[in-house]
């Protein structure tokens, strides 16, 4: 989650000269294939294990005869499981929604106002960069404590808002784009806010856009703050569930049709932008 | 403008903490329940029903009975208590409780059982007491006991089952020979002590902590036998090949499996389990296995009262409620725990069930002190140590005892 | 423009929230190293004492050795993965899109769920003891073998994150100047040459990145490790960071246990330090 080293600019593949077909390498090919098949099947027998009927053979002694899906309909229809996606979706899109809001705010103040102290702020915020979350997660957690945030939402959410690579992601986007625009709104007699509202965020849609599902992808994601912050059922995470019915010897299938309805929301986000994640992977190094 | 966005976000934030308090006219209490019933349904099924017999009889307070994993409890109940968030009242064993006495967060209970203290098992009571004041409430009682699977000794001509180290190590070969490990030793650290190595020492006369409580003494010579012994085990082909990792779970376990012949600290519900997998007619019962001592690990389950709840009568009554005969009766009958009092018949108990009962009178709530379980922590990776076999019994004891000797020391 | 109080304005949310989770929490981690802080809250001020304790610590120097261990083994892993794929991506284009997708799938989930599905995959009863078995070879401890964990657990991150690294590489690739590689192919040099003479110096710089990201990165591994060995087997894979969250969740020394992130701290500055020293001076 920490970006510390600035991304080389790759300067952009120029078209150079006509691309000249390449020639059919089929062992590469099927080198690739392999290594991507291989990559692949952890998921595989995830789902296999996750369908097959309960109590009938199946991985690693033999391919299930058939499939079912008796252990997924338990799992959705037992009161943990969907408690704690309601949790996660709580802790991701309210995170995405403050983020994006507040961070873009920020970007454009540093990208395009002068106020005191700008500068100094804005390596303040890349400094911290340097600092691994977990080097800060004890005074963190008595801080939340101290609030009186431990097991609430606010206690989850609210300290991974402040986020340096959103601001920093922001600010170079919105630097680039032209005086002349707020300019003209200005002489129009535009406040501050509507240009903010009116201007800034439609333009930056693209990298609010990209910001958004990385936030998202953290957040879901995210494992150690919420297991120290997250006491109850009330908030615990998906992440923070799975781990415990690891520990608490839960029948194979259930572990594995858990594992697997906890990731589906990330391979729909992956289905649905994976040209735009890994555009923006190699555009802006987000990690 | 903009400040009043960062007002209605302030206000938005800290919403979502407020709703969690009190509401209007009712106090509400939180209880931290553990899955002490084993399958899910019938445990929501019945917490469910608990939590309504309650308010049917108490309008005014509003239950909520949160289901907690038994994984990370220890962090969890220490975070909760420390940032006075999460629970009122939590169900603790007589081993957790004391650390929490001795830092001022708990709040005796003495006039919830005063009513019909003589009712209660006087092992519970003991056991739940620190300082003289009774701290928990106990709603149940729970024993361990060897379960073993009957047909694995008889395919090898062993009729009697081995009750003492020494016929262990005397079956132990008979089995090894058809790929048999005789005992099903869990040797993951997430498995308590008090379920793995203690027995052991206990049973040959150890102690976890010496009189005084300020030093340890499990690496005295009784330790360091009980853990030779089950070296001597291992190399007898009498432990299972991956013993450092494994855990007790008996569904899908190496037991259930029939590749092992003996879980040493097994309470009635993995007895029932077992059954289930193996035949219940194939399931046997032992007394605690010894060396010169019987000892069984049983604990009582005591509902604590946390001294940051805003409503601690409200409280009171949910654990006088949960430890009510009638309420009990059906914990034991579901849990396949013990009530903790001796006016109650749990409803058509098992042949297994009542085999445990057997071990009750050599119940022994285990060495009861604020750092056991930073203790266990420490000892566990010392025993994985002397299982994978990089220290001896005795380096690996005196390593451990080292560290949690410096530990006692520490926290003065 | 110049609107001091606008600007300000603007930044401000982000400021408080800065100010308050990682300002704080920064200086907050040496301030409570200088204390013995227990999770009740109490603490006194006892100077340099926890690092005096650190010192004299072997479990500490055990996981700063098996942290260093770890990053050893996973950080030419990963990279090793990551430029390998990049560059059979490059070289392939039929069904290309769909291969690179394949590959940088798992990135996209928690490590968690690696985790979970790994530990089974693992297991003594699991895939691939089980498939072993067949064969009448094995069962190998994979996590039970403390010499074999540390390279479990690496593997298990490799596979979760090498996309990432993966896609930096492959964008590296990509813009060097297919006339460069023309140039020399005319000039009489094989694939290795090329590869050694071209490609490498022109992908330094995203080598470089990739370095840093994934160093410090695998200073920071613990969802795999929590899940799927605890820190064991006999504290093989009991990591620096394992540690803090031990001293600090299990063992309430939150004093002692912030010690234990400063050194964290430390140890990530130094090494971008130093990576960042070596590509100045490779750009010089």
């Amino acid at each position: 989650m920490t970006l510390t080293a600035t991304r080389p600019a790759t300067t952009k593949a120029k078209p150079s000269a006509k691309p000249r077909r390449k020639p059919f390498r089929w062992p590469l090919w099927v080198l690739l294939a392999l290594v991507s098949a291989i990559t692949v099947s952890p998921f595989v027998v995830m789902f296999v294990v996750a369908l097959s009927p309960p109590g009938s053979p199946t991985l690693p002694v033999q391919w299930p005869e058939s499939l079912s899906l008796k252990t997924i309909t338990d799992l959705l229809s037992a009161s943990g499981f969907l408690g704690w996606t309601v949790n996660t979706v709580i802790y991701s899109v309210v995170s995405v929604v403050i983020i994006l809001l507040t961070a873009s705010m920020a970007g454009y103040a540093f990208a395009k106002k002068r106020f005191p102290g700008r500068d100094a702020m804005m390596w303040a915020f890349l400094a911290t960069f340097m600092v691994p979350f977990q080097a800060t997660l004890i005074p963190m957690f008595v801080l939340v404590s101290q609030l009186g945030g431990v097991d609430t939402f606010w206690g989850l959410i609210v300290p991974t808002l402040a986020n340096s690579q959103a601001v920093f992601l922001m600010r170079q986007f919105i630097r680039d784009l032209p005086d002349e625009l707020f300019e003209a709104a200005k002489v129009d007699g535009a406040s501050e806010w509507r240009i903010y509202w009116q201007i800034v965020l439609p333009l930056t849609k693209p990298i609010l856009a990209t910001l958004g599902v990385f936030v998202f992808l953290w957040h879901w994601n995210d494992f150690l703050w919420p297991l120290v912050m997250a006491q109850s059922d009330e908030v615990r995470t998906l992440t923070v569930g799975l781990a415990s019915l690891r520990t608490e010897g839960a029948p194979l299938a259930h572990l594995m049709g858990s594992a697997a309805l906890s990731v589906l929301p990330c391979l729909l986000v992956f289905a649905l932008l994976q040209r735009y994640l890994v555009n923006s992977i190699s555009m802006t190094g987000l990690k | 403008m903009l400040v009043g966005l960062t007002a209605v976000l302030g206000a938005a934030l800290a919403g979502c903490g407020a709703d969690a308090g009190s509401g209007t006219d009712k106090s509400s209490v939180t209880l931290w329940m553990y899955p002490v019933i084993g399958d899910q349904a019938k445990s929501q099924a019945f917490w469910t029903k608990v939590e309504k017999d309650f308010e049917a009889a108490n309008g005014t307070i509003d239950l909520t009975i949160d289901q907690q994993p038994w994984d990370g409890r220890q962090e969890k109940i220490t975070t909760a208590l420390a940032s006075k968030k999460g629970f009122d009242l939590v169900v603790l064993g007589p081993d957790q409780i004391p650390q929490y006495a001795q830092q001022g967060t708990l709040v005796p209970v003495d006039d919830v059982v005063a009513p019909a203290k003589t009712s209660f098992l006087p092992n519970s009571l003991t056991a739940l007491t620190v300082d003289g004041k009774l701290y928990g409430v106990p709603i149940y009682q729970t024993i361990t006991a060897p379960i073993y699977n009957k047909k694995l000794f008889t395919d090898v001509g062993v009729t009697e089952f081995p009750q003492t180290w020494e016929a262990f190590k005397a079956a132990a070969p008979k089995l090894a020979a058809k790929k048999i490990a005789i005992l099903d030793y869990p040797g993951a650290p997430e498995v308590s002590l008090n379920q793995s190595f203690y027995p052991l020492l206990w049973g040959n006369g150890g102690s976890v902590f010496a009189a005084d409580g300020k030093t340890v003494a499990f690496n005295a010579p009784e330790g360091v036998e009980a853990l030779q012994f089950l070296l001597d085990l291992q190399k007898a082909g009498g432990l299972p090949g991956n013993t450092a990792t494994k855990k007790n779970d008996i569904e899908g376990g190496t037991l259930a499996a029939g590749k092992t012949a003996v879980y040493h600290a097994a309470t009635a519900l993995q007895a029932v389990q077992l059954g289930a997998a193996i035949g219940a007619e194939n399931v046997g019962v032992g007394l605690p296995l010894e060396s010169g001592k019987k000892v069984a690990f049983g604990i009582p389950g005591g509902l604590v009262l946390a001294k940051h709840s805003p409503q601690p009568d409200a409280a009171k009554k949910v654990a006088a409620f949960l430890s009510s005969p009638e309420v009990a009766a059906e914990l034991a009958k579901e849990s396949g725990f013990f009530p903790a009092r001796d006016d109650v018949t749990v409803p058509g108990a098992s042949p297994a069930v009542q085999e445990f009962a057997k071990s009750l009178e050599f119940a022994f709530p285990g060495d009861t002190h604020p750092m056991a379980r930073q203790v266990m922590a420490l000892v566990a990776p010392e025993l994985q140590a002397a299982l994978l076999g990089k220290k001896d019994a005795k380096t690996a004891l005196d390593d451990a005892a080292k560290e949690a000797n410096a530990l006692l020391a520490g926290s003065g | 423009m110049r609107d001091p109080i606008t600007g300000l304005l603007f930044v401000l949310p982000m400021l408080v929230l800065f100010l308050v989770f990682r300002f704080v929490p920064s200086l907050g981690a040496g301030a409570m190293s200088l204390t013995d802080m227990s999770l009740g809250g109490e603490w006194n001020f006892i100077g340099a004492e926890n690092y005096a304790r650190l010192f004299d610590d072997p479990k500490f120097w055990d996981s700063l050795w098996i942290t260093l261990l770890y990053v050893a083994i996973y950080v030419p892993l990963t990279v090793v993965a990551a430029l390998a794929t990049a560059l059979l991506l490059n070289a392939v284009v039929f069904m290309r899109g769909f291969f690179r997708g394949m590959l940088f799938l798992p990135y996209v989930t928690s490590f968690v769920m690696a985790g979970v599905i790994w530990r089974w995959i693992y297991e003594f009863d699991g895939l691939i003891n089980g498939l072993l078995g067949k064969l009448d070879v094995g069962p190998i401890g994979f996590l039970e073998d403390s010499a074999l964990v540390l390279p479990a657990l690496a593997v298990v991150s490799v596979w979760k994150g090498f996309g990432y690294s993966m896609l930096i590489l492959l964008a590296g690739l990509k813009a060097i100047p297919a006339s460069y590689l023309e140039a020399a192919t005319v000039d009489g040099a094989g694939p290795w040459q090329r590869f050694r003479r071209i490609t490498l110096p022109l992908l330094k710089p995203a080598l470089f990145f990739v370095l840093v990201i994934e160093t410090i990165g695998a200073f920071q591994t613990f969802d795999t490790i929590y899940v799927m060995t605890g820190g064991g087997p006999a504290r093989a894979s009991y990591t620096l960071i394992y540690g803090l969250y031990d001293q600090g969740f299990k063992f309430s020394n939150l004093g002692y246990a912030a010690t234990f992130g400063v050194v964290l701290f430390a140890l990530v500055l130094v090494v971008s330090l130093i990576q960042r020293r070596l590509l100045d001076r490779g750009n010089a």
